[in-house]
């Protein structure tokens, strides 16, 4: 079986990438709005010089682009029948509305309201309570802060280590200048994807999208690319240990991996670790029934790998009332680099089944359909690569993994310290 | 049984519904049950087997939930799997008809599961003490009214969880299988499943259970944790029945209070004073009543308080541009149509038809929201009393 999906690209004179799905009997459209730019984007280089950012800018520009001829957008989709909502992760911020009505109107608010920065020293000001309450909320989850700190162990330089939403100190001293350069660098339409899914003629949509943005010429032809300062491949730090208001302790254990050489390399490794990973830390692993009735963890376990180019880590994760258990267990486990036939069948099956789930889902199809085109690679042709992996390829990818590169993060409450 | 059929999407979606009495003293066990039942059947007796038969047929999950609809708990069991006629194995249907009916009716309640069930009910529940967010809903709704239903905390407590034994779960489990089940299908099936599934249905028509949170008098509550962030809870109660003529009045100005894309509490507490950056408000429509919930700093809180209140007196002085009444109203209507996207979106509108014995078309539940006026959410405004207030503090010495 072949993933089929009725996609149409085009790149405007512009530099403007533009990505449709057409998805038959489908009621709602979803347009998304996206620039490689995210958290990540802390060292640029622009035309051979180093510009070094504030962390966080991606995302208080993210939370600043929402202002059009002083009006908020929010409220002018919301008066076409349009939910809208942006994201900001590592290496992408995106823009996106939701409809079941017309598309051209909140078509045209969205490209808008992206292509043309309005702030002022008030909105930027204002913006600062918002983003630390959001900071607050974050921070006060043991889980993502156990994941945060984690990064934090695994890396010296990589901006890994720096949350998306910036360093408090960062968002405290944002200014508007800050915002402007960043912007011009980074939203330029040469550098924007489009990527919309509907049950809309996509060919009419199309030719309104040319017809529209016609007019729109692209002002920016610096070269731009992010910057990451030389990463060791021993850990930023073994051990942290933090206490928080909880009941029960948490840990991680991070093995740090060395990158991968290219696109292609990456997605194979990822889905094939993951693959190992789901096999060794799930109920498919006779061993895991055990490790419950020992009770070394609760219904909050599992273990994650995210392979890149840029980085590359495995992460295991637990609630746990023995963390000492817990980190010794892993350590014997990812000694096993193996996967059973039975359990790559069963695995296999089950992400083609995910795969196909995939494709009717349009947030998160939109968000891949991005991704993909900001990393230069086929997204269909990436599902049915690994669609078609075999278990040998799958085993091959596991040779290699070194784990002598490792931390452990602790989040333990209050009293036990 | 009621079958949506479309050939829209990849899944089919089956939903077993079963309505039981929605008590104090048999939510833990029920729980405790739910657990039981994900965790093995008579033929997959072990997660292992469990979980290799249902990705080997291609990848069908199985997930269980629990919700209250007012006096009444749903303990509803949701299938979704590739649809046969994509399909090449022969004896695909026959490993869906299997795991159906190993997981509905045969579960296997032993000590070694009843106590591994017991312990991570039990993590679930420090966990959601553990959030603050979470914490503060809970003592809201437990404070606003200890006779009504809506201070049942739906997962249960730690407190019977310690002298909850396993023939309490056997009890609840004897209930559970002679009360009458649901059958809901969204999507395409053969005639052989469909017959399958209709062959489980009891056929019988639903019955709705409610009780109005009654009016009383405010509760306020401050507890303190070592947080970053105050969490605070408020429960209001509408005096609106989800029959009554009212209740499209009561979506609508929840939605204007804080749900809707242009809400007066985003407005106000969070773009104009900076005190916060989420602000909601969410509406408990069986038991007429409505949660308010946001994330301060400890010294805004009277602040916040007085701004939320103040955003109550405009609902009800019809004192608010007019757009937000508009803006609700499409988001609503977007709403409405974007479900018919959505296979369990269109499972639960069918249940909630069924439940309330009411049949209504898209366009007509379109156009009784485009009917609400001003008027009539300042009528339901004047109904509304604040029953509780619960405050999770950050610990003063952390300011």
């Amino acid at each position: 079986m072949n993933y089929n999906l009725d996609l149409t690209k085009e790149t405007l004179p512009n530099g403007l990438q533009v990505l449709l799905v057409h998805k038959p009997d489908y009621q709602r459209s979803l347009f998304l709005l996206g620039a490689k730019v995210g958290g990540f984007d802390i060292d640029q280089n622009v035309d051979g010089t180093l510009v070094h950012h504030k962390s966080g800018l991606a995302h208080y520009l993210e939370h600043q682009m929402f202002y059009l001829d002083g009006e908020d957008v929010s409220e002018l989709f919301a008066g076409l029948q349009c939910s809208t909502n942006a994201y900001t992760s590592y290496t992408e911020t995106a823009f996106y509305f939701s409809t079941t009505a017309d598309v051209k109107k909140p078509l045209k608010l969205l490209f808008d309201f992206v292509e043309n920065l309005d702030v002022t020293n008030k909105t930027i000001e204002k913006e600062k309570g918002i983003i630390l309450s959001e900071y607050d909320m974050y921070q006060q989850s043991p889980e993502q802060r156990l994941f945060k700190e984690t990064l934090i162990s695994l890396y010296k330089n990589h901006p890994m280590k720096v949350d998306v939403l910036g360093s408090k100190k960062d968002i405290q001293n944002m200014r508007m200048e800050d915002l402007k350069y960043f912007y011009e660098l980074n939203y330029d339409p040469s550098k924007l994807c489009l990527v919309g899914i509907t049950g809309k003629d996509t060919d009419e949509i199309m030719e309104w999208i040319k017809d529209c943005q016609k007019d729109v010429e692209s002002k920016c032809d610096k070269e731009i690319s992010r910057v990451f300062k030389e990463e060791p491949m021993e850990v930023n730090r073994k051990e942290f240990v933090d206490t928080m208001d909880i009941s029960q302790p948490f840990v991680c254990v991070g093995f740090k991996m060395k990158p991968c050489s290219n696109v292609m390399e990456s997605i194979e490794k990822d889905f094939a670790v993951n693959m190992w990973l789901d096999s060794l830390m799930g109920p498919l692993n006779p061993k895991f029934q055990e490790w419950l009735d020992q009770r070394i963890f609760t219904q909050f376990v599992g273990a994650e790998a995210d392979f890149t180019t840029d980085h590359s880590y495995v992460l295991f994760y637990a609630q746990t009332t023995n963390p000492e258990a817990f980190i010794e267990l892993v350590k014997e486990q990812v000694k096993k680099k193996t996967i059973l036939n039975e359990d790559y069948q069963s695995l296999r099956a089950q992400a083609i089944a995910n795969n196909l789930r995939g494709l009717n889902h349009f947030d998160g199809l939109a968000n891949d359909l991005l991704r993909s085109h900001f990393e230069n690679f086929d997204y269909m042709d990436s599902l049915n690569r690994i669609q078609k992996m075999s278990l040998d390829k799958v085993l091959s990818n596991l040779d290699d993994l070194d784990f002598s590169n490792v931390c452990v993060t602790k989040i333990l409450p209050n009293d036990s310290i | 049984m009621n079958y949506i059929q479309t050939q829209k999407f990849s899944d089919v979606y089956v939903s077993c519904k079963t309505m039981m009495p929605f008590n104090r003293n048999t939510i833990t066990a029920l729980n405790v049950l739910v657990y039981m039942m994900k965790a093995k059947t008579e033929k997959m007796d072990s997660k292992q087997k469990l979980a290799s038969t249902l990705n080997l047929a291609y990848g069908t999950k199985i997930s269980y939930g629990l919700t209250s609809f007012g006096d009444l708990i749903q303990v509803d069991v949701r299938f979704q799997f590739v649809r046969p006629d994509w399909i090449e194995d022969e004896n695909y249907v026959n490993k869906i008809k299997d795991i159906m009916d190993q997981a509905l009716f045969h579960s296997v309640l032993d000590e070694e599961n009843f106590k591994e069930s017991v312990y991570l009910l039990k993590n679930r529940l420090l966990a959601q003490m553990d959030d603050p967010a979470n914490l503060s809903c809970m003592y809201a709704f437990e404070m606003a009214h200890d006779k009504h239903s809506i201070s049942i905390p739906v997962q249960g407590s730690l407190k019977d969880l310690e002298t909850l034994t396993l023939k309490d779960v056997k009890q609840i489990y004897t209930l559970y299988m002679d009360m009458a089940k649901h059958f809901y299908i969204c999507g395409y099936v053969d005639q052989e499943l469909y017959d399958f599934i209709d062959s489980l249905d009891s056929h019988f028509p639903f019955i709705s259970e409610r009780t109005l949170l009654p009016k009383v008098e405010t509760s306020y509550k401050t507890f303190e944790k070592d947080i970053s962030q105050t969490c605070i809870s408020q429960v209001y109660s509408t005096g609106v029945d989800i029959s009554s003529a009212d209740y499209e009045a009561e979506l609508l100005l929840c939605s204007i209070l804080g749900q809707s894309q242009k809400n007066l509490m985003f407005d106000e507490i969070r773009e104009k004073n900076s005190l916060c950056y989420s602000i909601s408000s969410s509406i408990i429509r069986f038991d007429g009543a409505i949660l308010i919930h946001t994330g301060v700093n400890r010294k805004d809180v009277t602040k916040v308080l007085n701004l939320i209140e103040t955003q109550m007196d405009r609902l009800l002085n019809m004192d608010y541009d007019d757009a937000y009444l508009e803006i609700a109203k499409m988001g609503f209507k977007d709403r409405l149509v974007g479900g018919l996207d959505q296979a369990l979106s269109l499972i639960a509108q069918a249940f909630l038809d069924d439940l309330l014995h009411c049949k209504l078309t898209t366009e007509q539940r379109i156009e009784r929201i485009m009917k609400v006026t001003k008027e009539d959410i300042s009528r339901v405004a004047l109904q509304m009393n604040l029953a509780s207030v619960a405050i999770v503090a950050e610990n003063e010495n952390e300011l």
